[in-house]
């Protein structure tokens, strides 16, 4: 396709190259156009490869709290980092509490990992956010404050932002209470 | 000639476009292909699973050997397993195909109770019936699920192409397999509950909140706002006068639990939420959010104030169970003792911060709701007969009578023995009253 494209673009400039030997200004031309072409097509390249490249894990950055954890409670503090930022603290322990209620639940994976990474269990795993980020210490808390029992859900399996939301059946599921923008249900 | 150079212009940029345009596509086409090949590979083990399934129970009844029902029973608990694992991997939401779940922990249930037992004398009438009727049915959804396969490969139908089935919501779609899928469930949910009137386990047991909000508490019979914040400065006895307390409105639905929000004044304390039990009259948990300074309190020290908060708060004759030592905290786990029993499911839990040395965390959830729990705490069995139910092997250090939650949610009495074999630490669990092995653990509890 490389070779294809040049040998193209050769036979192109050369034809053009001949009839304009007298024409400098028009040479001027082409090149500001080929010059406008290829930065558009740079631009493209860089946008297309960031937006390939934005997904892949980070690896740097977090503190030492977050990486003692061992690699399932990590990829549980990432999601509630991912989904639970800005949100109240006990908002987050939810978070937390909601996986392992699923874990434990006979209609959800029997992992952690199984939980979070169902398809389509959490919109922040599908997008990437997962991993666009490190989870600060307050997520680390979190997340053992969930594994060390509490659970301000009271054993929700659920919970959505009611304004983002864009599925219908949530809003069917039972409430059990309201921490900050999150709706846990059952 | 102007025109030449425009036309070459946008000859490149469409070649360019193209050539991404293409290359773009062409990734795309090949991770939708690896991501349906996964989907496809998910759905023919359960399949297979299914086969295995039905095959295992079918042998199991006709199967003489003790050692080989035993076999069975494990394939059986293997297969069930399996299947929910890759069931999780489809794009199917959790609540769709619950009828099938459900089946499936069932299975699992009586399997491993029997196994656990031991079949030593045979299967009683009831358990052929059970696993007879279990073989039935997964026959059924076998055969279907063969029938759902098959059209897969007709229709060409994609999981990939879907994204969050929800079967319920599926009843009057096109896809004919997904309407398979759901009728195939809401079948097994009718002749589950038909067979399972009782219901073996309840799959969706209370609500937690419901439970905590019902001990005894009587319609009406509200915590006026300033009550339910004085419950809590009680609870934090002089510490709370660094914060201002307000009730949230309806923060849980449930009308017997309120919820109380201390705000610091101290920066370095961001705030606390309280939930508290209407009839109780007591914290049900706590949370409080802080940001950490260096830390400069020993392990031992936390211990003793977590110790002294609960002395001050009226929780009496509790033994130190476990200590969860992460960065900044140190998490306490007290267990009560009653008659020289402990009591394991009334676990208590404080949250030590240790820069400062203040509670910053307490959860009494499951004290409050096994608060009625009424069990036998005389043993049948004595202390020496226990003992001897454990392995030799094993370097013994300590016993407790203790009562436990077993697997099947029962809550029993039984010894607990500490010991030691090859540097590692075990617990032992035999039961009290039937002198069987409850639970074997290792490593730190």
């Amino acid at each position: 396709m490389g070779i294809n494209i040049a040998s193209l673009v050769k036979i192109i400039t050369d034809k053009v190259n001949t009839e304009a030997l007298n024409m400098n200004r028009n040479v001027k031309k082409i090149i500001v156009i080929l010059l406008v072409v290829s930065f558009l097509a740079g631009g493209f390249w860089a946008v297309n490869s960031h937006f390939s490249t934005r997904v892949e894990p980070t690896q740097q950055g977090g503190t030492s709290a977050f990486w003692d954890l061992p690699p399932d409670l990590r990829l549980m503090a990432r999601t509630i980092s991912a989904e639970a930022r800005g949100e109240p603290y006990e908002g987050q322990v939810a978070v937390g509490a909601v996986i392992l209620n699923r874990k434990r639940d006979p209609r959800f994976p029997n992992t952690i990992s199984g939980v979070i990474y169902e398809p389509w269990a959490f919109t922040v795993v599908n997008y990437g956010e997962l991993w666009t980020h490190t989870p600060d210490d307050t997520a680390v808390q979190a997340t053992l404050d969930a594994v060390n029992g509490w659970d301000p859900s009271y054993g929700a399996v659920f919970f959505y932002n009611p304004v983002t939301s864009t599925s219908n059946w949530i809003f069917t599921r039972s409430t059990i209470r309201t921490i900050g923008k999150h709706i846990f249900a059952n | 000639m102007k025109r030449n150079i425009v036309i070459l212009g946008l000859v490149i940029a469409v070649v360019v476009t193209g050539y991404w345009g293409v290359r773009t596509n062409r990734i795309l086409a090949r991770w939708e292909l690896q991501n349906e090949n996964q989907y496809r590979n998910s759905f023919d083990k359960i399949n297979s699973d299914f086969d295995s399934l039905e095959e295992n129970l079918a042998t199991t009844l006709v199967s003489q050997s003790e050692g080989m029902k035993s076999l069975k029973l494990n394939n059986i608990w293997r297969d069930a397993f399996s299947i929910q694992e890759n069931l999780g991997r489809l794009p199917i939401a959790g609540i769709s195909m619950t009828g099938v779940k459900k089946l499936l922990v069932d299975i699992e249930d009586l399997t491993y109770q029997l196994d656990k037992e031991g079949i030593g004398d045979g299967l009683t009438s009831e358990q052929r019936e059970d696993l007879d009727n279990f073989h039935t049915q997964v026959k059924e959804i076998n055969s279907e699920l063969t029938e759902i396969q098959n059209r897969i490969e007709e229709d060409g139908f994609r999981w990939s192409r879907q994204r969050h089935i929800v079967l319920e919501e599926q009843e009057e779609v096109e896809e004919e397999v997904l309407s398979a899928l759901h009728s195939l469930d809401t079948q097994t949910v009718q002749s589950a509950e038909a067979d399972f009137a009782e219901g073996e386990l309840a799959l969706e047991a209370e609500g937690l909140a419901a439970q905590l909000g019902a001990l005894e508490f009587e319609e009406g019979a509200e915590l006026e706002d300033e009550a339910a914040i004085e419950i809590v400065k009680d609870f934090w006895s002089e510490r709370s006068e660094e914060f201002t307390f307000e009730v949230a409105e309806e923060a849980v639905d449930e009308p017997g639990i309120v919820t109380v929000i201390a705000q610091s004044k101290d920066l370095n304390h961001e705030g606390a939420t309280f939930d508290i039990s209407q009839s109780e009259e007591e914290v049900i948990w706590f949370l409080e959010k802080k940001l950490f300074e260096e830390e400069n309190i020993e392990l031992e020290e936390a211990r003793k104030i977590a110790a002294e908060f609960l002395e001050a708060n009226d929780y009496q004759q509790l033994v130190l169970h476990e200590t969860v030592r992460t960065p900044n905290v140190a998490t306490f786990n007290f267990v009560p003792q009653k008659e020289e029993v402990l009591i394991y499911p009334r676990e208590l839990a404080v949250k030590v911060a240790l820069d400062e040395g203040e509670i910053i965390g307490f959860n009494g959830r499951d004290f409050l709701l096994n608060k009625d729990l009424e069990l036998d705490l005389e043993p049948e069995l004595s202390l020496s007969q226990a003992r001897e139910k454990v392995s030799e092997e094993l370097d013994l250090e300590r016993e407790n009578l203790v009562v436990i939650e077993n697997e099947l949610g029962e809550k029993i009495l039984a010894y607990e023995f500490w010991g030691n074999f090859k540097e590692e630490q075990y617990r032992v669990y035999i039961n009290a009253h039937t002198a069987q092995e409850e639970r074997v653990e290792s490593g730190a509890s």
